[in-house]
This record gives structure tokens, C-alpha cells and sequence, in this order.
């Protein structure tokens, strides 16, 4: 006797996106060893249409199983229910019946997921900045008409940006847009949300969210001078970070940075390219030059670790 | 979820001893001076054995058999075959020189030892190579074997944790050991290695004076071992991307201790050892595991020889046989299992435990996670340190020196700073044959490096201040203003109770249990092994443009220890069907990273305080990255216990007849790296051709 032991969808949790292209595997087993290599299978779906011709391809211990095959996903959502079916065969000149065996698996909504970033650390009252918010499709989709929109704390709408023909640079399809954007007029600490809206509101993806935190500060007071120099050479240190919470800023060639601050407490650390972290804690009360000398971490060594 | 291959895996694709031709000869290559009697094959060998292994079939019969080629056994191997003996080195691996030629070649030995002489009178090598002067002041090189046996038991000296390496090294070891440094350097130089200046001391090797020296070729037009020469290309310092089958890791300039055009690492030591031993006549039999030793009865009598399996390595791209860099003195034998005779005696230097989980949960249960490997996995094997020395002593009756010795110690078990490769220790790049097996070199992001990522756990929870996860323990040092060792000074007071106080203690003191919590149980620790499994770096692209990385081959690549991905959710997904150790999907990734990135916003980490450490950036520029932290155990410092002779001793402490062990299959003495399995292997030699069978 014959028995299809199994179809599965390989690779998945037997969720599917909906009509996207589903790989499945196909394994046929019978009471006694038989190479069934070359026979055909066939595959249907509910409503009893086949969707896919398939031989066995390999016979293996007692079992024969089809190459890693896809088929198209069903259009519609819920749960669906396919039939493998073995044609009917004769064994012993005895004739036998198909035999046929069934699988089922949820039809899920496109998963999308939003990013948000290059927000600036810190914005100045009621000014415009920019920032990039980006989309991908769990199957791959293009945001044909697609469009960004945020909303600010209150809800309110602060701009509406057409989703990007590009994939961002080194993405596989997280297509973007750059959008303009006003912060408050008050200082604060603001959550604000992106979210895409599509044409005729389809179906066939899922709503999804990203925040971000916009942080509007005071007009600086104070101009704080970092030079980052290697300690050893006293060369200066191009493309470290400086960082004083929540300032952000890198060197440059002649390995300084620049960063206007309001007065007050700050912990200052200065690394990266392969430094140790400098800190140190200054109270800023007027423009201020701070000469780093940055350890360089030559790795761990025999000598490191035995002295 | 299926449940993932829990076992130490196979190399990739694995040897189907089907598909080999079945070899019935015996095919040995030309060699010099080899015996007509020294080797013999099967149908015509039947050794004299005591009933219970009288029905044994001898295939080959030699007068020393050495399970492993790498420090100690080449070592021992030489010095057997100038002694006159026949002797063969049986090895699991496709190539010589077991971890002795990933190494840094650091020799650490001493005792007034020909090395140290010639530094002390400021000389030069006897070719002239050495143009530099001495690394070390004289005074910190006049040293005696009482003076370095005096270090190496000094019960004073300890560690961060108040553990002493030395207080527990076994006395009549050790002083044998100190007594033989001077001859084994001079042997070692006798067989074409080159010494650098010494600069310091290896671990473990006594602390009063410096005694350390690494091996070194000069650049040159060729490779030529009688001449001291290599190419950048064999050295690997011709492209910075390639290595060579000459040498798996690139040797390092050694300039500072040698002079313009010398390069330095563990293949200027392994390589001329090879030669050497080639040269004499030693035989080997490579992709030959060694698996048992034959004693006349389970518990008593000689040991007559050995048994051994097949275990071929095939060539990670186009599945052939590995070849040996050298071929003259193999012996090409593909059995299934095979018997070799020791007429006099059996050397055991197959290396420690570093490889077998199960044999390192002993001492660290949590190590037990196979997702773990030993370093140099790739150049080593699956077999590479996996006790197979220490599970064959046991099998007749061998006790046991210093288990406890291996915990604690800087390099045994620490969290390397190379991601995204399994084997994250050294830096073979591509262009040594087993390259394939190691998938990508992996980013050595340094001890820096760890600031610009979060590291999750297999459930994608952060566990530890990732700023502190590279932290190792701290050496064991004497107190003094820089720490006592060589180089910083003589004030050195060794067996003063005073090196032990804990004022000193504590200033030693190393937050370094990041690997502690990188093993830590988890949510997706299950019953009943509870495997910690794999971490992971997470960071963003706004990182790799910080840092400069270069995620691409040979650095990275499609393997299962790095990923890329759109979102942090892909990211997760890619890990958990990618990764071959990853048992649970990273359900809390998401959550850390949103979770993180508040804390970025706030400048502070309520969870593990990196604030205080380091600055904190958020990961959120697409595209996003994993890529694998490995936990190394490194090394094994317990093992079969021997005597000053390097002989096995039994659970009542009597001399197992013709067995011998040394380097890492031996315990009872704390020290790292080569010097002690050089000088193991010396005495195991000298006396292994004394014994004669019963």
C-alpha cells in the first residue's frame, strides 16, 4: 500500500503570505521499499483545481520524495485546505484506487515593516529637519501609490510623502522617501508615528507603525571643541565620535569636532576607529576646548594576556 | 520548532568510507634511513601478547608509536629517531603540527637556556639574521633551573580570583620540566627553528624573569627551511586577504625582535620541526585517529601498542583527499581500524579536552553547549582536542593530574573579539586549504569594537554591559606598581605571603564575567541540557559606517554566523532558520532593539549601565546586521598524570610500562602554550627508546 505521508511547506511556520509563491515538499511512502522515482503527483487546491504537477524525484530508505517545488499562494485569506493526490496505479494486477492526502495552511496579509531614521539627536524649537523613512514587504511587494504619513504627538498630521521608486542602498527591498519635517515650538521630548497609506486600502497587506522621538532643545550657549589626537603619536584622529548626551558629532581631518551646547553638565566620550573611549565629565559655562588623547586598541596579545 | 543537531558536528561533507577504494597494501613514501623491519605489513606481523590480547593482528610494528604531531609529539618523535628508534606518529589530521603551527610560536622555557645566554651577551643568531639588540635587560635574563623551578611551584603567586597557578603544579614534573628547558631549546634550534629575541614570559612559565621567544623565517625569494627563508606569499604577508597551505595563519613582523625582513609565528616552528623529522625518517600516518591504547591486560602489564581509525579529511570544495604540505614519510593507509605494535613504547600527545564538550562540562557545565567550539577548528578538524589521549589512558587505568587547574585561566575560556565565524581565533584567511571549513575570517572588531553593538542571547535578550563582555581574568602577577612580570622590573619577592594579601587581590581584580552571562540560562534554555546557545552582535548600518567593518567576504559570509536583513524582524527570522545552533527563534529581538534605542535616547542604560563605559547609539539605519560572539575554551591544563619522565601513572601511582603523554594530554602543570609540550615531548623521547618490551 501506498500512503503520502507528508506535504509541507518547507521553511514555514504553515502561514503563507497571501498569493505569493509557496515552496513546498512532497514525501510518498509505502508498506514495503518501492522506487516510485518519475511518477507524477498532483496538487489541488479547494476548490479542486490543480495548481501544480510534480514527480517524485528521489527515492530514500523507504521513502520517495519531489524535488523543493513552488506553487502560487491562494488569493483569498483564511485558512485552506490542498490535496496531494497519487494517481491511481496497479500493484500485483490488483488495481488501487488514487490515494490522496490533504495539507492545510493559513493565508496571512503581507507583513510590512517601517523603519525611521537619521532623526537628528536634537532639533531647535519649531525648526525644519529632516529624515528618512523606509518600507519592505514580507513579500517583497513595490509600493506602487504608497505614501508615508506622520503624525506628530498630538495626532496631527505633519506630512504625507510618496514612497520611493529606489530600494535604499544595501537593502533587498526597503524602499524609502525623505521626508521634511517641522518640529515644535516647545522644548520637549515628542513621540511621533509613521505609517503608510495605500491606494484603495488593500487587503493584501497588514497596517504596521514605526515611532520615532523627536527631542527639542534650547538655542545652545556655548561652543564645545573636541580634539581627539592619538596618544601615543599626537596625530590627530579623523572620524572618532563625540558624544555629549544627546549631542552627536565626528572629527574631522584634523581630528575636531564641533558642537554647540547649552550650558550645563555633560559627560563627554570621544571613540571609535578602533580607540578605547575617552570621558570625561565637564560643566560647560562657556565655549570650551577639550584636547582628547585617545588610546588606540591593538588587540589582545600573548603579551596582554600573560604580561 | 524541531529541535536542531544538538551533537558536535560532522565536518562538512563528511567521508563515506564507501565511496574509497579499499587499499589492501601498505604504501609508504621513499624515506631516508627507514629500516626494512620498521614497518611490516600485516599478514607477516603477530605480536607476542598476553592472553587477553592474544588474538590481536599487528599491521605495523615500530619501536615508538605517537599518537599526535603537533608539539609535543614532533618533539618526541625526533628526539626518539636520533636516539635510533623506528617511530610513527599517527595524527587525525590531513597535515602536521597540531595547534603548535596556528600558534604565535611563543616558546616560553628558561633556566639559563641558550637563548637567554645569547641575549644576555647581546649576541646575534649564529646566521646573523638577529640585527636587533636585546629585548630585555640582561639582569632580567640571568636565570638558573632552580630559580625557574623555585617560580613555577611558587604557592605566593595568584590570580584575580586568589587562585594560584602554581601552588598545585605537580613538584617532580615541573623540576624534570625546568632541568630540560636549556637541552629542548637547544634541540629545537639543533632542528632548524629560530629563535627572536626574548621579550617576556608565556603564562605560567614563573614570573622572576623573562624566558620567552618566538620563531621566526626571514623574507626571502623562497621557502627554504635549511635556509631560514620564506616567501610573503607562503608567509601570508604578501596580500593581506590570503593565506597560505604553508602557513594557515599570517605571520606577524617581527621586526622589533629580529630585525627588517623577519617574520615570526608558530609556522617558523612547526614547519622546521616537520622538516626535520621527515628528513630523519619518522613516519607518518595522517587522517588516522588515534583511539585506543593496547595494554597485555586491562589493568596491568605493558603496553603493547595502539588501535586507530581512518578518519579522512576531504577538501571542503572539491571533496579530494587533504594532502600534507609534505608527503615524504607518509604512509598511505585507508583500513577502517588498524593495530599498531610498539615494541618499546607509546607516546600520547594528541592534545587536551578543549574540543569535547562533554569531557570540558567537567569543569564548566554551562561549556557543555556545543555551539562552542575549540580554536583552529577548521585547521584541526572534528577531531582536533577532543581527549581522545585522556579517554584512552582512563581505559587502562591512568589517573589523573590537575583538573582544577583548568578554570580561571585567561585563555582557557573567554569571549573572542573576531564575529561572524565559528572559528573565531585565528586569522586564517582564504588560501589555506581548510579555509572552506572556517566559511569566513570573521571582523575582529577588537575589544572596542563591542561599544557599537548590542549582544542578545538565543531568546534576543541582552544579558551583560557588552563593553565588558571581551574581559579576561587577569594574568597572575606579583604586586608591584605596573604588576610583577618581566620587563617591569626585578623587585620581584618570590614565596612572599605578601604576593597573596588582599589589598592585592582586589587591585587585580577584573570585571570579566561577561562570559559567565553569555552562558547564563535563558528562556530558551531547555531540559535537560539547557543550553545556554548561540549570541549574537546586533547593530545597524549607521554602525558598519562608524566603524569602518567590512561585512563582505572573506570577513563574512553566507555560512550561518552572520546575516543581514531589511528589519530587525527579518533579522530574527534569518538567525533562527540560519544558524545551525540556534534551537528558538529570537522572540524578544524586536523588543530589545526598540527597548535599547529608548535607552540611547534617555543616555541611560538602567539594565547593564553602559553609560558609564561608553558611548551608546541607537540601531535603527536599515540595513541591519547579526553577527555571531563565539565563546572559545581554548586550552586544557588537566590531564593524564606522568612523572619526571613523562611516564603515565596509575591510580596507585605506579608506572603504566611503556606508556608516555605530554603536552596538553598530561595535567598536573599550569603552564600555557608550547614550552611545555616541547620539553614534554624532549623527555618523553629520550626515555620512551629506554623502554623495552617484556
Amino acid at each position: 500500500m501506498l500512503k503520502i505521508s507528508s506535504c509541507s511547506i518547507v521553511d514555514s511556520a504553515d502561514e503563507v503570505d497571501l498569493g505569493s509563491e509557496i515552496t513546498l515538499e512532497c514525501i510518498v511512502c509505502s508498506t514495503t521499499p518501492m522506487d516510485l522515482t518519475g511518477e507524477i503527483l498532483l496538487i489541488k487546491n479547494q476548490e479542486n483545481i490543480v495548481v501544480k504537477h510534480i514527480s517524485l524525484d528521489e527515492f530514500y530508505n523507504d521513502g520517495n520524495k519531489t524535488i523543493q517545488f513552488v506553487a502560487d499562494a491562494p488569493i483569498t485569506l483564511g485558512k485552506h485546505t490542498w490535496s496531494i493526490i497519487y494517481p491511481a496505479y496497479e500493484e500485483n494486477d490488483v488495481w488501487c484506487g488514487e490515494e490522496i492526502s490533504q495539507f492545510s495552511f493559513i493565508v496571512k496579509p503581507h507583513h510590512t515593516n517601517l523603519s525611521a531614521w537619521d532623526v537628528p539627536s536634537v532639533i531647535g524649537c519649531g525648526e525644519t529637519f529632516n529624515m528618512k523613512l523606509g518600507v519592505s514587504c514580507s513579500s517583497g511587494c513595490q509600493p506602487d501609490g504608497w505614501s508615508f504619513c506622520v503624525h506628530d504627538q498630538d495626532g496631527v498630521e505633519q506630512a504625507d510623502v510618496l514612497v520611493g521608486d529606489d530600494v535604499y542602498a544595501g537593502t533587498d527591498s526597503l524602499y524609502y522617501a525623505e521626508c521634511e519635517l517641522n518640529a515644535p515650538q516647545k522644548i520637549g521630548f515628542y513621540n511621533w508615528e509613521a505609517k503608510v497609506k495605500r491606494q484603495n486600502s488593500d487587503a493584501v497587506h497588514e497596517d504596521s507603525i514605526v515611532s520615532f522621538r523627536v527631542r527639542v532643545l534650547e538655542e545652545p550657549d556655548s561652543l564645545l571643541t573636541i580634539v581627539a589626537v592619538d596618544s601615543a603619536t599626537q596625530v590627530p584622529i579623523q572620524g572618532v565620535q563625540v558624544q555629549a548626551h544627546p549631542y552627536r558629532a565626528f572629527t574631522n581631518e584634523n581630528g575636531i569636532a564641533e558642537v554647540r551646547v547649552p550650558n550645563g553638565m555633560y559627560t563627554l566620550f570621544v571613540s571609535g576607529r578602533n580607540y578605547f573611549p575617552f570621558r570625561t565629565n565637564n560643566e560647560v559655562k562657556k565655549d570650551l576646548t577639550i584636547r582628547a588623547e585617545l588610546v588606540l586598541d591593538e588587540g589582545i596579545s600573548d603579551s596582554d594576556v600573560w604580561s | 520548532m524541531t529541535k536542531k543537531n544538538d551533537d558536535t558536528r560532522d565536518e562538512a561533507k563528511a567521508h563515506d568510507d564507501k565511496t574509497l577504494s579499499r587499499r589492501d597494501f601498505v604504501k609508504t613514501s621513499a624515506v631516508a634511513g627507514l629500516g626494512a623491519t620498521s614497518l611490516l605489513e600485516s599478514d607477516n606481523t603477530h605480536a607476542q601478547s598476553s592472553p587477553s590480547n592474544e588474538n590481536i593482528q599487528w599491521d605495523y610494528e615500530v619501536d615508538v608509536v605517537i599518537a599526535g604531531g603537533g608539539c609535543a609529539g614532533l618533539t618526541a618523535a625526533i628526539r626518539a629517531r636520533d636516539l635510533g628508534a623506528s617511530v610513527m606518529v599517527v595524527d587525525q589530521n590531513y597535515d602536521l603540527g597540531g595547534r603548535m603551527l596556528h600558534s604565535g610560536s611563543f616558546t616560553s622555557l628558561g633556566g639559563g637556556d641558550p637563548v637567554q645566554v645569547r641575549d644576555i651577551n647581546g649576541e646575534s643568531d649564529t646566521e646573523g639574521f638577529i640585527t636587533v639588540p636585546s629585548a630585555e635587560d640582561p639582569k632580567e635574563l640571568e636565570d638558573t633551573i632552580d630559580l625557574l623551578f623555585t617560580d613555577i611551584t611558587d604557592w605566593s603567586v595568584v590570580d584575580p580570583k586568589a587562585q594560584s597557578p602554581y601552588r598545585y603544579n605537580d613538584r617532580e614534573l615541573v623540576r624534570a620540566w625546568a632541568e630540560n628547558c636549556p637541552a629542548t631549546r637547544q634541540f629545537l634550534i639543533d632542528n632548524y627553528v629560530r629563535f627572536a629575541r626574548i621579550s617576556g614570559t608565556h603564562g605560567g612559565g614563573g614570573l622572576s624573569r623573562a624566558r620567552g621567544s618566538r620563531c621566526f623565517f626571514m623574507l626571502g625569494e623562497k621557502t627554504d627551511i635549511k635556509a631560514g627563508t620564506i616567501t610573503p606569499e607562503d608567509a601570508g604577508v604578501a596580500d593581506y586577504e590570503r593565506t597560505s597551505a604553508f602557513a594557515p595563519v599570517q605571520m606577524m613582523d617581527a621586526s622589533r625582535l629580529v630585525g627588517p625582513g623577519a617574520v615570526m609565528n608558530g609556522a617558523a616552528l612547526s614547519r622546521p620541526l616537520e622538516y626535520s623529522a621527515r628528513e630523519k625518517g619518522v613516519q607518518f600516518m595522517l587522517h588516522r585517529h588515534f583511539d585506543e591504547v593496547i595494554r597485555e591486560n586491562p589493568f596491568s602489564g605493558r603496553i603493547l601498542g595502539v588501535s586507530a581509525h581512518y578518519s579522512p579529511r576531504q577538501h571542503p570544495d572539491n571533496g579530494e583527499l587533504m594532502q600534507s604540505y609534505w608527503q615524504n614519510g607518509n604512509v598511505d593507509e585507508r583500513r577502517q581500524t588498524i593495530h599498531i605494535r610498539a615494541r618499546r613504547s607509546v607516546i600520547l600527545a594528541s592534545g587536551g579536552h578543549a574540543g569535547n564538550p562533554e569531557v570540558r562540562s567537567m569543569f564548566y557545565p554551562a561549556m557543555r553547549e556545543p555551539a562552542f567550539p575549540t580554536s583552529g577548528v577548521a585547521l584541526q578538524g572534528p577531531h582536533g582536542q577532543d581527549a581522545s589521549a585522556l579517554i584512552a589512558g582512563l581505559k587502562v587505568g591512568a589517573n589523573l593530574a590537575g583538573m582544577q587547574q583548568n578554570i580561571s585561566y585567561p585563555t582557557t575560556f573567554h569571549i573572542a573579539p573576531r564575529l561572524g565565524t565559528r572559528d573565531a581565533y585565528t586569522t586564517m584567511m582564504p588560501g589555506h586549504p581548510t579555509f572552506g571549513f572556517r566559511g569566513s575570517a570573521g571582523i575582529n572588531v577588537g575589544s572596542v569594537g563591542f561599544e557599537e553593538f548590542i549582544a542578545v542571547n538565543q531568546v534576543g535578550k541582552r544579558f551583560f554591559n557588552e563593553v565588558r563582555l571581551p574581559a579576561r581574568p587577569s594574568p597572575s602577577r606579583y604586586p608591584g606598581a605596573d604588576g610583577g612580570s618581566p620587563g617591569r622590573g626585578l623587585d620581584h619577592k618570590p614565596l612572599d605571603w605578601r604576593n597573596c594579601r588582599k589589598e592585592w587581590v582586589r587591585e587585580m581584580y577584573n570585571y570579566d564575567h561577561g562570559l559567565d552571562a553569555a552562558l547564563a540560562l535563558n528562556e530558551g534554555s531547555e531540559a535537560p541540557d539547557y543550553y545556554s546557545g548561540p549570541i549574537w552582535a546586533i547593530f545597524d548600518q549607521d554602525a558598519v559606517e562608524r566603524t569602518g567593518w567590512e561585512v563582505r567576504y572573506p570577513y563574512i559570509a553566507d555560512n550561518g554566523y552572520s546575516f543581514k536583513a531589511d528589519s530587525i524582524e527579518e533579522l530574527a527570522q534569518k538567525i533562527a532558520k540560519g544558524h545551525e545552533f540556534q534551537r528558538v527563534p529570537l522572540k524578544y529581538l524586536t523588543e530589545t532593539v526598540e527597548t535599547w534605542n529608548r535607552y540611547v535616547d534617555a543616555g541611560k542604560d538602567p539594565e547593564f549601565e553602559r553609560e558609564v563605559d561608553a558611548p551608546m547609539n541607537q540601531i535603527v539605519k536599515p540595513p541591519f546586521y547579526a553577527l555571531s560572539i563565539m565563546v572559545i575554551w581554548h586550552d586544557s591544563y588537566g590531564g593524564l598524570r606522568v612523572n619526571g619522565r613523562q611516564q603515565v601513572l596509575d591510580m596507585r601511582g605506579q608506572v603504566i610500562p611503556g606508556l608516555y603523554a605530554g603536552g596538553e594530554a598530561v595535567g598536573g602543570f599550569n603552564k600555557h602554550g608550547l614550552g611545555k609540550g616541547h620539553v614534554h615531548g624532549y623527555i618523553a623521547g629520550t626515555h620512551a627508546v629506554e623502554d623495552v618490551s617484556a
